[in-house]
């Protein structure tokens, strides 16, 4: 980008100056908030992780006792506010739970993702359980090995020039973009994109 | 081609569908919502399942207690719009909490209930402890599902469901898309209840004509999948399996005025960077009529068509017929319920039931008074309780239809619409511009 070029995206509208640094002030003390908003549904999202975490007994057998077991100097109270109230932990107390929650869990997972799933939920963050929940699913693996078959026969890709673990978890990922819940949603049209992206490579 | 065994493999799966044994519905993921009903159900969150009318929020309650383990038949619907007041919503739930060991409750429109109602619920849910019991005990191991018709937080900003009862759902919502927004799927669906509704009737019907399916693909399916199996119900009840194989869009009533063209028929792309999952999902829900402001633009239209066919047919008496069928209906049966719902005794019921019965054969044959008929009934399952008689509010609708046409149709034809007297008809017409004040 030459020198004095505006960045794409944040020309102002024609005719409009840039406001005196007052007025800018004026703008935040009429817009800034004195609380923060409330961060909808985090208690529900928090008791989920430690239920996939499994570290602690469930609500109903006395997981906040347990909880104060893991870290003594946390205080009942607060621990019940975080998983009843929707109140947030302090930030740095935060990430660490996050941390040691998803450090529980099989598969591996990011922590970011987590703490901004739990703050804000879906759809504004997308969930970091999704391609699990897609790939459980017994009758969709059978038409993902259905696709990877017939990609492999038309395109006659030998079994030496792929790892097929990582094929089949490609074709569930791309069977879940282009929502193919049945054989009959997969379409002659498709075979192309389905093939590239199963075998980038090639 | 592909090997044989592979091909065979699907037919021949060992573990059944996740909605074997639910009765009623079709075999479908809709967009994912039953991924996440089946991944929620393990584990000990409060879900939400949101949708508008008819897109199956009960079908997915249903896979969310399957998959739970929970024994069949454990599954209860509490319908919180069937509340008289908020000591009645209070009692009636505390009851099914601490009798919910092993049961998934289901609380269907639960933002309808006071604020205070909601709250009280809320709190337990948070707390997992079961309200006015000495000394404290948590609840019973129960599966919590909400279903709501609008986003939860569309419901707090018109002020309908509380932050405290919105929170405790708000983990993560199941949403279940309405038909407009999945038209890949409207044949699918449209196959799989066709197929379902013709071994009900132990009919065999080869499928749709090609301009059914354009017809379908270009209709808006305001009502759902339940207007889709309503409609695919009833063009199978006018069909004569012996002459017809074939259902036209005639027979499902959404052929009038329609020219299908291929632009409409085809679901708007989604562009490469959204199926990748790159772009943010900003899509904003548009606006839906209600069932109502549907009936009431259907009642113009069934005027209208019986004076172009030159017909004059009692649609008063219609109307208070289908309202008090459809209401008995979401009832199931209850005279008591239903007399209080329409502000009436439970012996009018009776009374007025012989001369529903005997306008049946006219009214259910009658394709005009079709789409007015499915939206009484959608509008009877959807609206709570209300101060004003329902069987009022529908006859002022008409009447106000009629008196539209004053000008040009004269009142005894006017009256007969209504299936009263003149002089009944003029009273009626008076009282109701007392009412618009």
């Amino acid at each position: 980008m030459a020198k004095g070029d505006k960045k794409p995206g944040l020309q102002r509208v024609e005719g409009s100056a840039r406001k005196a640094l007052q007025e800018y002030a004026v703008e935040y003390d009429r817009i800034k908030e004195e609380e923060l908003p409330v961060s909808l549904g985090f208690s529900a999202r928090l008791n989920m992780l430690w239920d996939l975490a499994d570290v602690v007994p469930s609500q109903i057998e006395g997981r906040t006792l347990s909880i104060l077991g893991i870290n003594s100097k946390w205080r009942e109270s607060d621990v019940r506010k975080w998983l009843q109230k929707d109140v947030l932990p302090p930030r740095l107390e935060f990430h660490n739970i996050v941390k040691f929650l998803v450090g529980q869990l099989q598969d591996s997972h990011n922590v970011q993702r987590w703490e901004a799933f739990l703050l804000y939920g879906s759809p504004i963050v997308s969930s970091p359980v999704k391609h699990i929940m897609y790939r459980e699913d017994q009758s969709r693996r059978d038409i993902a090995t259905m696709i990877f078959a017939q990609i492999t026969d038309k395109y006659e890709i030998p079994p030496s020039a792929y790892e097929a673990d990582e094929v089949f978890q490609r074709c569930l990922t791309f069977m879940h973009k282009f929502n193919i819940y049945e054989l009959r949603d997969f379409q002659s049209g498709h075979m192309e994109p389905f093939k590239h992206y199963m075998f980038p490579s090639d | 081609m592909l090997p044989t065994h592979l091909a065979s493999g699907l037919e021949n799966s060992t573990e059944p569908p996740r909605d074997a044994g639910i009765d009623g519905y079709v075999l479908d993921n809709m967009e994912g919502a039953v991924d996440q009903a089946s991944f929620l159900a393990k584990l000990d969150i409060p879900i939400a399942i949101v949708g508008p009318h008819g897109t199956g929020k009960m079908y997915v309650a249903k896979v969310v207690h399957q998959e739970s383990g929970r024994e069949p038949g454990q599954i209860v619907q509490i319908d919180c719009r069937a509340f008289r007041n908020r000591k009645d919503a209070i009692r009636r739930i505390q009851k099914e909490l601490k009798q919910s060991e092993g049961k998934t409750l289901v609380f269907k429109c639960p933002h309808l209930m006071s604020a205070d109602a909601q709250n009280k619920l809320a709190k337990q849910i948070a707390t997992r402890t079961l309200a006015d019991v000495t000394p404290p005990r948590y609840l019973p191991d129960v599966k919590l599902v909400a279903l709501f018709p609008d986003t939860i937080e569309k419901l707090i900003l018109f002020g309908s469901l509380t932050e405290k009862l919105a929170s405790v759902f708000a983990g993560f919502p199941i949403t279940v898309p309405p038909i407009k927004d999945r038209k890949q799927a409207v044949l699918r669906w449209a196959d799989n209840i066709l197929g379902q509704e013709c071994a009900k009737r132990a009919l065999a019907v080869n499928g749709f004509t090609a301009e059914a399916e354009q017809a379908m693909l270009a209709h808006d399916w305001l009502g759902n999948i339940s207007e889709m199996r309503q409609r695919i119900g009833q063009a199978l009840d006018v069909v004569d399996s012996e002459s017809r194989e074939w259902i036209t869009p005639l027979d499902l009533g959404i052929y009038a005025g329609r020219i299908v063209d291929e632009q409409a028929a085809t679901p708007t792309p989604e562009s490469f960077l959204e199926a990748m999952d790159i772009m943010p999902d900003t899509q904003e829900s548009s606006y839906n009529p209600s069932a109502l402001e549907q009936l009431d633009l259907a009642l113009g239209e069934a005027v209208n068509n019986m004076l172009a066919a030159k017909l004059v047919e009692p649609l008063g008496a219609w109307l208070s017929d289908d309202l008090v069928l459809a209401v008995k209906t979401r009832y199931r049966g209850s005279l008591r319920t239903t007399a209080e719902v329409l502000h009436t005794k439970p012996r009018n019921i009776t009374r007025w039931m012989p001369g529903i019965e005997g306008r049946a054969s006219a009214r259910n044959s009658s394709s005009i008074w079709n789409e007015s008929r499915r939206l009484v009934g959608e509008w009877a399952r959807e609206s709570s309780r209300s101060s004003q008689s329902p069987l009022d509010v529908s006859r002022n609708m008409l009447l106000s239809h009629l008196e539209k046409l004053s000008e040009t149709l004269r009142v005894n034809t006017r009256a007969k619409f209504m299936d009263m007297s003149v002089p009944t008809y003029q009273k009626r017409v008076k009282e109701s511009h007392g009412e618009g004040g």
